[in-house]
């Protein structure tokens, strides 16, 4: 905290000091000030401030971090004696001050790009480190998942198939769910609905999307799931408490209000002229919506489809808190599964070291993820540029 | 002749089924959420409220547990609170198995309530007082349950347990009172007196962090974005990385904080600076997107009367258009802020999960946020923690109301129609 205080006192001494600084020059040399009077002052601040964290993060991404003051003191004095001597009355500070600005600018817009990558080059080198204690073909066709193995002495085993198939049974229901109904209630938000019932049932729908996926999971936990075990046990079948249907069923009610806002923004976007057409013509407002709206807005729905698809895979709370970890290769929704997220969170939260196969699965599974969701997100942005493009509003 | 329209009727038949169909799906949906959330609010109520003993405690100086008055002075009051129990309920436990069942009453922390209740007034040496204490968690299950008429499949009490509590009944000696300790209190092993005021610290903290980071990082690339660069292949590349940014799933930005900040820079573990970058990440592209969109809304004119006048890009854009765009900045990040307060897989990675009984006092302490504290209670097999997953939930969920509340009523305020 202190450091912080000294970097500030500083900068504003460095501030007052230049100002007064340039004075004195523009005085003895009969000369009048270029710009604002601030800007001389900011000038060399900015210079102090950029110099001194340039020569900082060179230093500590070469040595650790241990205790440098003396270093630390002598860059900054130096890094304020530079930013005063770059100052002279002939240069123009305010054209400078924007050029860095706008550097500072296209710095931040960058910062997006490198989280992507690193993000990619740090899954890819801890998936390759995986890949040299576990053979390829043994993680992606092998259906036994024990990454602790119960006995000791006993290998663990990192086949992640049963783990794929549990994801695609829990996004398959919450699909199956979230897509038809999220499209029909988006239809009659945005053209059907009276327009007081619009806005009641748009707000309804915005608290829904910004509950936290902890209370869904709690909601499937204890709610949803026994409820299911209850019913289905009645008539006679064996039934887990921590059934695939239950966490799916909640993963669609989740998703629903995601799924209708994207298809309500794609309904709006519909040119009215086509809709105005089509009414023209004397079709009903259900024709105009099944034959009219929705063909011209279909690689839109896709695209929407595709962005649900790409957030029920990656949705962790709700199946860490719903499902179990017992890995099976089912497709019974009434048995208990074990989706890939359940897995990277029971892998990583434990006590094993970072060198272990086991962490480092759920890198390789992370990768895998990441992947798949770059995959559904790339293809969801080109149909929804297509279809900008067909409605001229791109 | 050719009729005008052949099959009117059916048609319009059609499109009344049809408008009939969605409006009660759509009802089955509202009916959905709100019945979900209803039940969790009733269930969350019920934490609000616990049940407390009245007993009459005798600090006598018989039961200092040393003389010497140099030490730190205390009583046995496991000792004091079982003689009270056995004088109140007239009874006199033989084995170790009865004076169990005794002592299961009352809540099993007991003993450091009293402790910090002596600490604070040492007058009571030697006095006899009323106090009242809190029960057990079995105790105060049984008792909602009793009041809801709900019959358990096995019951929480043994059955002289259950008729020493009728006792205590009929005497009066048990009242329902409001928790306050739920909200001032941390987290604990008993579900009687673990609260979420360590978990509210933790997210103050985390949001704080975040909003540090993200705020500057992402109007940063939105003006970058709107105001100066021009379209190219290089924008073009950020925008379909941040497009694609909002839809990566949260727990892989979980494993980047793990990697990065927790192995290669070696911040803190569990710390709210940690969690709090980590979050920053998942929350910038929000921030882009809703600042562009107010940065669009501002019309040409304000620009180009400032270049008129002589003002430079830069000028222009933090003199005049910045702070015109600036409510609906802050709408959009206060909206983002709501969505990132519920986000909880990323920091479960980066070992947020830690029990935590003290709240932190800087950024850089253990931490656990409101959504993880949840987290970790609903694993609890025990009753009272479900409950009190359920109120920390009808918590959370105010909270979140609140917050998108006040951001409508910003909007609204400061919304300018040019």
């Amino acid at each position: 905290m202190t450091d912080f205080l000294i970097i500030i006192l500083s900068c504003l001494a460095l501030y007052s000091a230049t100002l007064g600084w340039i004075k004195f020059l523009c005085y003895r040399r009969n000369l009048e000030r270029r710009t604002v009077a601030h800007h001389y002052g900011l000038f060399p601040v900015s210079i102090f401030l950029i110099s001194y964290s340039v020569c900082l993060l060179t230093l500590f991404s070469f040595t650790t971090l241990e205790d440098q003051g003396e270093i630390c003191l002598l860059f900054g004095i130096s890094a304020g004696v530079l930013s005063i001597f770059t100052l002279r009355p002939s240069i123009n500070p305010r054209k400078w001050l924007e050029r860095i600005v706008k550097a500072l600018l296209f710095c931040c817009s960058g910062v997006a790009i490198i989280v992507t990558l690193s993000i990619g080059i740090i899954l890819f080198f801890q998936t390759c480190r995986f890949f040299q204690q576990i053979p390829f073909s043994n993680f992606f066709l092998g259906t036994e998942w024990s990454p602790t193995s119960a006995i000791i002495g006993a290998r663990p085993s990192f086949g992640s198939l049963p783990l794929f198939s549990g994801t695609l049974l829990i996004t398959s229901i919450g699909l199956a769910l979230a897509i038809p109904f999220g499209i029909i209630s988006s239809i009659y938000i945005t053209m059907i609905a009276p327009k007081r019932a619009r806005k009641i049932i748009t707000s309804i729908f915005e608290v829904a999307a910004g509950v936290p996926t902890v209370v869904y999971g709690f909601l499937a936990m204890t709610t949803v799931s026994p409820w299911i075990k209850k019913l289905i046990e009645g008539h006679g079948y064996t039934v887990s408490s921590e059934n695939a249907l239950g966490a799916g069923l909640v993963l669609g009610v989740m998703i629903l209000p995601y799924m209708s806002s994207l298809c309500q923004d794609l309904f709006k976007s519909v040119p009215q002229a086509l809709k105005d057409a089509s009414y023209a013509l004397g079709a009903t407002t259900t024709e105009t919506i099944f034959k009219v709206v929705l063909p011209a807005s279909f690689p839109g729905v896709m695209s929407a489809a595709l962005l649900s698809l790409s957030r029920a895979i990656g949705e962790t709370m709700l199946v860490v808190m719903a499902l179990s970890l017992t890995p099976q290769l089912t497709a019974n929704p009434f048995e208990a599964v074990t989706t890939v997220t359940v897995q990277m969170v029971s892998l990583l939260t434990g006590d094993q070291s970072f060198d272990s196969p086991g962490p480092l699965a759920a890198f390789a599974l992370g990768f895998v993820l990441f992947l798949i969701t770059l995959i559904l997100n790339l293809g969801a942005f080109q149909m929804v540029r297509r279809v900008r493009r067909q409605f001229g509003n791109d | 002749m050719i009729k005008p329209f052949p099959n009117i009727n059916r048609r319009l038949l059609k499109d009344r089924l049809f408008k009939a169909f969605s409006a009660g799906l759509v009802l089955l949906i509202l009916s959905l959420f709100l019945g979900l959330f209803a039940g969790i609010c009733w269930k969350g109520l019920s934490s609000f409220f616990k049940a407390e003993i009245v007993l009459d405690l005798s600090f006598s100086k018989r039961y200092l547990k040393s003389t010497d008055p140099g030490q730190e002075q205390a009583l046995n009051y496991n000792f004091i609170l079982r003689k009270a129990l056995q004088k109140e309920l007239d009874v006199l436990p033989q084995t170790l198995e009865e004076n169990r069942e005794l002592m299961g009453l009352v809540s099993p922390t007991t003993d450091i309530a009293l402790h910090s209740l002596f600490q604070k007034n040492p007058e009571i040496l030697g006095t006899r007082r009323q106090i009242s204490l809190r029960v057990s968690d079995n105790v105060d299950q049984t008792l909602k349950m009793k009041i809801l008429d709900f019959e358990p499949a096995n019951s929480l009490l043994t059955e002289t347990q259950q008729e020493w509590l009728e006792t205590l009944k009929d005497q009066d000696q048990i009242h329902q009172r409001f928790n306050t300790s739920f909200f001032t209190s941390s987290d604990s092993r008993d579900p009687m007196v673990a609260g979420i005021w360590a978990a509210l610290i933790g997210s103050l903290y985390t949001l704080m962090v975040t909003l540090l980071i993200s705020l500057p990082l992402g109007v940063g690339t939105a003006l970058y974005l709107e105001e100066f660069a021009s379209k190219n292949r290089w924008t073009n590349w950020i925008e379909i990385n941040i497009a694609n940014l909002a839809a990566v799933p949260s727990i892989i930005f979980g494993l980047l904080g793990l990697s990065i900040f927790l192995t290669v820079w070696g911040l803190p573990r569990s710390s709210p600076l940690v969690g709090g970058m980590t979050l920053a990440l998942i929350m910038m592209p929000t921030v882009v997107v809703s600042t562009r969109s107010a940065l669009k809304a501002i019309p040409k004119g304000i620009r180009e009367g400032a270049f008129a006048l002589g003002a430079s890009k830069v000028q222009t854009t933090f003199h005049h258009v910045l702070p015109l765009a600036l409510p609906g900045i802050i709408t959009g990040a206060i909206l983002g802020l709501a969505r990132t307060l519920g986000e909880s897989a990323p920091l479960l990675l980066v070992g947020m999960v830690a029990f935590v009984s003290q709240p932190p006092l800087t950024p850089m302490d253990a931490a656990t946020v409101l959504p993880v504290q949840i987290f970790t209670w609903a694993r609890n097999p025990e009753r009272g923690f479900i409950e009190n997953t359920a109120g920390a939930i009808f918590v959370l969920i105010l909270i979140l109301i609140g917050i998108s509340m006040i951001a409508k009523i910003l909007r609204q305020r400061f919304e300018r129609k040019w």
